[in-house]
């Protein structure tokens, strides 16, 4: 099943993709997504030896959520801070100590505190032990690290096994 | 009505995509300056998205998943660029970093 199979939740994406880009009511597109679904999964095997493990998925949907919601604000937050203060911001580096180990969980919170606008996690540690994260404009850095522990971490150690 | 939705939601996507693009021509440093665009791919792509979405729903009768798709898209693919561009730059200054102190994170 495996070795014919690689890796099937990835298959399914790129099935849903398939058809989504296409034409969901044309059965011809549901056979090639089928192929292709089958086919880059079979093909680049070699490169994924890991295979990605998640512990609930109504969680990895309420965490979407909640980021979607805080990309929002901090989009009017920069936004703001862009127009109000041209280039009189107060940004700073910081390091986040990192609870979670699994690889796959911590680029998923670099990749969250990146795409959120007015933080980028510019470093991993060789150890991967912190995160180097820059902040565009703070007073407290502490809070903005203690911020990132409590509201993405906390729940990043929740989705992903550790 | 659609189309009042539609026409406000493009005006507010292209202001954020311009904000975020002044960003980059008035913020002073190279790390500062990597803020700006994530503007651009979140709140102005998202809110050009949203107007597309409502747009063919209500004007074509059909709603389908590739605003979604190119939101997950961006998502995944959107961090990659700040990484790479943040860790060319922590590869030119070599020292701690997290020493510098705040506001001082000159390139």
């Amino acid at each position: 099943m495996s070795r014919v199979l690689p890796h099937p939740v990835t298959s399914v994406m790129l099935l849903i993709t398939w058809v989504t880009i296409t034409d969901p009511l044309s059965p011809g597109h549901w056979l090639l997504g089928l192929v292709v679904a089958w086919a880059l999964p079979f093909a680049t095997r070699g490169l994924f030896d890991q295979r990605i493990r998640v512990r609930s998925v109504p969680r990895i949907l309420a965490y979407v959520a909640l980021v979607a919601f805080d990309v929002f604000a901090s989009n009017l937050r920069v936004t703001w801070l862009i127009l109000s203060r041209g280039g009189r911001q107060s940004p700073v580096l910081v390091k986040v100590p990192l609870t979670l180990r699994d690889p796959f969980a911590i680029t998923a919170l670099a990749s969250t505190i990146s795409y959120t606008p007015g933080t980028v996690s510019v470093d991993v540690s060789e150890d991967r032990t912190h995160l180097l994260v820059h902040v565009f404009h703070t007073d407290d850095p502490a809070s903005v690290v203690a911020g990132i522990k409590s509201r993405y971490e906390r729940r990043l150690l929740e989705i992903f096994p550790c | 009505m659609a189309e009042v939705v539609v026409s406000v939601l493009l005006v507010l996507g292209a202001a954020l995509a311009l904000v975020g693009s002044w960003g980059v021509v008035v913020l002073p440093r190279f790390l500062s300056r990597i803020h700006g665009p994530s503007v651009v791919t979140t709140g102005g792509l998202g809110t050009l998205l949203l107007a597309s979405l409502i747009w063919f729903w209500f004007d074509g009768g059909r709603l389908t998943g590739r605003e979604l798709l190119v939101s997950f898209v961006l998502a995944v693919t959107a961090p990659i660029t700040g990484h790479a561009l943040s860790r060319a730059w922590l590869a030119r200054h070599p020292k701690d970093p997290v020493d510098l102190g705040p506001g001082r994170d000159d390139s």
